[in-house]
């Protein structure tokens, strides 16, 4: 039976947790090739802490949807609606560095660059989504 | 939308973690519908008023004053 919201393929549990650890490593080897091997290993300890929250969370379902364990059609939609509120706030976020910038008198060029990434996306996303029906 | 899902379930002795088996959701599905916190797709809305024998429009109560 179909279903408004197409559920995705079942994923182990581990996955979430491992690609948040991983990003550890190129992480630390980016900020230890730049020079600051410290602020690396702070970084990625930041990584390996989440994602050990992540696969050690017990039986919570809140962390249970951050593993990506989306069994049903709510479970999608929670996560279509989370990942709304996330883009929502790092837009937020980088419309206030852009702006934070160009008082300082910077361009801001980073900040306006992925500011238009984000609207092309989401045109591109609209467009594509509005032809499959 | 409102709905008998609550009443409908414990008509028939069941609890919220067997009716969500038998429509293939999870638990926490079938306490938000219930509660009225989620609104089913057409599909799941379906599925549960088969499984009470019922048609979607007794399961489901659509308040058109609103």
């Amino acid at each position: 039976m179909s279903t408004t919201l197409r559920e995705p393929l079942p994923r182990p549990p581990w996955v979430v947790p491992a690609v948040i650890a991983l990003t550890a490593i190129p992480v630390f080897v980016a900020f230890w090739i730049g020079g600051n091997p410290a602020l690396g290993a702070a970084w990625a300890a930041v990584s390996l802490v989440l994602a050990g929250a992540v696969a050690l969370g017990g039986r919570s379902e809140t962390i249970r949807l951050l593993r990506g364990d989306h069994d049903d059609e709510r479970s999608v939609a929670l996560e279509h609606q989370a990942l709304t509120i996330t883009s929502l706030v790092l837009t937020v976020a980088l419309v206030g560095l852009f702006l934070a910038a160009a008082l300082r008198g910077e361009n801001g060029l980073v900040y306006g660059l992925l500011l238009l990434l984000g609207e092309a996306t989401h045109a591109v996303a609209l467009g594509v989504l509005n032809r499959r029906g | 939308v409102d709905n008998d899902v609550r009443e409908l379930r414990a008509g028939r002795g069941l609890s919220q973690a067997q009716l969500a088996g038998a429509v293939s959701v999870s638990r926490q599905t079938i306490n938000a519908i219930e509660t009225g916190r989620y609104t089913p797709s057409l599909g799941l809305a379906i599925a549960l008023a088969r499984f009470f024998g019922r048609t979607v429009e007794e399961v489901f109560h659509v308040d058109d004053t609103s």
